[in-house]
């Protein structure tokens, strides 16, 4: 059986107006049903790979499939249906209501000419109520702050209801009790099974919420494999280029300069 | 418990979709009272309403009910709608509040089309319309091009430089038209033209162009949701599932041939797509789904009442374009300076 959700064979990527490669022959394989930290200091990479996964950008040389079938063989529609993304950052100029915008998420199930149904409707209310946020259902999001905005695009992804879940830093602009919100949030979804991939430049996101890590420097892979194995000093310290030491604290393992 | 609350929400959200509903019907009967109002007001045999009695027994007055009135006023009804449908897909589509058909040269190159075809040829309702639909499809394509070969800025930027060069090019290409133009007849034409009015419309006229206005607003109307989500930035459209580069081709194709379509009868009637967006969205929400047929209307109100106070308050034709930028200037100072202008700059 396949236990891939991802598999890379020699992905490369060059950008038309750079000579350098931005991605350089990486074969990796992202674990159904495991949550993956994509871990790189910033200009790693890490971002075109996020847009080679979502079949947003097409790799230079090599193949992606998804569940065994090749990313480009799914229709957009199905894509939506299979994969979500939590952008880093993503406001809009109008004023949707909070409601509205969970309700984007629903894009993949509505036909072309149609408007969300009455389960689409209940589905988006539910995935604002999982990340403690009806209250505000009904506020216009342009007057949300940083932290209930980043809970709103969690809420959206909840309401697309997709296998694999991309999530590029998405603690990064939290406070410490959202962030908790957030890790609460994404071990309840890998608890049903759903695959996650996280990108981060914070090596202690990567150790608390990854089974598993790809390390990526300068376009090129330099581990994938488990967390626990994978963060190591030496290698946390090559990939940075900063001395970095890790510390094992009640099972957890935590990193520090 | 939770199932409480979600029912409690889903009662709200059905409670405000009911409002704009209700919204959405006085908007509709209001535009149902003031066409009726207007086919019977006018400067005939004197300024005021006609009165029943001149209706029934003169037959110049059924005349100029039937067919001068009434064509003008379903131009205006159509022209607005359109005008104002396609400034709000522009908005949506470019996540810019600040943007209508005039930027991106689509105006400048309607108008130069249509001159070009007045002074060359002479006027014709399908030639002008072509031609006009032509060069402001060329300049959204330059806009378009240019700003993807452009090495400055973010990409919305980018497509407003470029749409500033594109529309300035045409706008000079106009000139040059206009120089060529005979002074005591054509140039007459398309200055009076460009002002904006619907002093000359016909059954004919409005049949020309009442089938494209059609079409375009019903296929607008019919993806309202997806706009919303086009408005979203491409790659968040891309993992919704949308084919967000042909989408949005083929929406701006259809905002642009609306728009195309008023402009080759009434010439350039301005601020129309740039201030109905903004109103829909203060008294709907941003959700196209209620804030595009809120702008329709809105905008079908706007043009009507605009031109009949441009046919009745002076006993010589005001133009209509002269009107909508009055009128629109100010609402437009009002709205922004407004603390809930429904978006943020």
């Amino acid at each position: 059986m396949n236990t891939d959700a991802y598999t890379l064979h020699h992905v490369s990527f060059r950008y038309p107006t750079n000579a350098l490669l931005a991605l350089d022959n990486l074969s990796v394989r992202i674990t159904k049903g495991r949550t993956t930290a994509l871990l790189g200091p910033n200009g790693a990479g890490k971002s075109t790979l996020m847009d080679i996964l979502l079949a947003y950008k097409q790799p230079s040389q090599g193949s992606v499939t998804l569940f065994g079938t090749p990313l480009n063989d799914f229709s957009k529609k199905e894509l939506g249906k299979n994969v979500g993304l939590v952008p880093q950052d993503e406001r809009s100029r109008f004023s949707f209501s909070s409601i509205e915008y969970v309700l984007f998420g629903r894009s993949p199930y509505v036909e072309y000419m149609k408007n969300p149904g009455k389960e689409d409707i209940e589905i988006a209310y539910d995935s604002l109520e999982r990340v403690g946020m009806a209250q505000l259902a009904h506020r216009p999001s342009t007057t949300l702050s940083g932290g209930e905005h980043q809970l709103l695009l969690l809420a959206r992804v909840l309401a697309q209801q997709p296998k694999v879940i991309l999530l590029d830093e998405p603690t990064s602009s939290l406070d410490p009790g959202n962030t908790a919100r957030v890790l609460q949030i994404l071990s309840s979804l890998k608890k049903r099974g759903i695959t996650l991939l996280i990108t981060t430049h914070d090596p202690s996101i990567a150790a608390d919420i990854g089974d598993e890590v790809v390390m990526l420097k300068e376009g090129s892979l330099l581990y994938s494999g488990s967390v626990k194995e994978g963060c190591t000093d030496e290698r946390l310290t090559a990939l940075y280029d900063t001395p970095l030491q890790t510390i094992q604290h009640e099972g957890k393992l935590i990193i520090t300069r | 418990m939770i199932s409480k609350r979600l029912d409690r929400l889903n009662r709200t959200y059905n409670r405000q979709r009911q409002g704009y509903h209700k919204r959405l019907a006085l908007l509709a009967a209001s535009l149902v009272v003031f066409t009726f109002l207007s086919l019977l007001f006018g400067r005939y045999p004197s300024v005021g309403f006609v009165s029943l009695d001149s209706l029934l027994n003169d037959p110049l007055m059924g005349k100029i009910v039937v067919n001068i009135r009434m064509p003008r006023i379903i131009l205006a009804i159509l022209g607005g709608a359109s005008l104002a449908a396609a400034g709000f897909v522009f908005q949506m589509l470019f996540a810019n509040p600040l943007v209508e058909p005039g930027f991106l040269g689509v105006s400048q190159g309607a108008a130069f089309g249509a001159a070009a075809v007045i002074v060359f040829y002479g006027y014709s309702s399908f030639y002008v319309q072509l031609s006009a639909t032509f060069f402001a499809l060329l300049a959204l394509y330059l806009s378009y091009r240019i700003a993807h070969r452009f090495r400055f800025g973010g990409w919305i930027l980018r497509l407003v430089l470029s749409g500033i060069a594109v529309g300035a090019i045409f706008s000079s290409l106009l000139s040059v038209v206009k120089v060529l133009a005979d002074p005591t007849t054509s140039l007459q034409e398309i200055t009076f033209w460009m002002m904006g009015g619907l002093y000359n419309s016909t059954w004919e006229r409005a049949v020309s162009v009442i089938p494209t206005m059609m079409i375009s607003l019903i296929v607008l109307f019919s993806v309202r949701w997806r706009i919303n989500l086009l408005s979203l930035p491409d790659r968040t459209g891309h993992t919704l599932g949308l084919s967000v580069v042909r989408e949005r081709i083929i929406l701006l194709i259809v905002a642009t041939v609306a728009t195309t379509s008023i402009i080759s009868v009434a010439g350039l009637v301005s601020w129309v797509g740039l201030i109905v967006p903004h109103l829909a969205r203060r008294l709907f929400t941003s959700d196209s789904r209620y804030s595009l047929a809120g702008s329709m209307m809105l905008g079908a109100l706007f043009l009507l009442i605009s031109d009949t106070l441009g046919r009745t308050l002076l006993s010589s034709e005001i133009p209509l374009g002269i009107i909508t930028s009055l009128f629109g200037a100010i609402l437009f100072i009002f709205i922004l300076s407004s603390r809930q202008s429904g978006v943020k700059l």
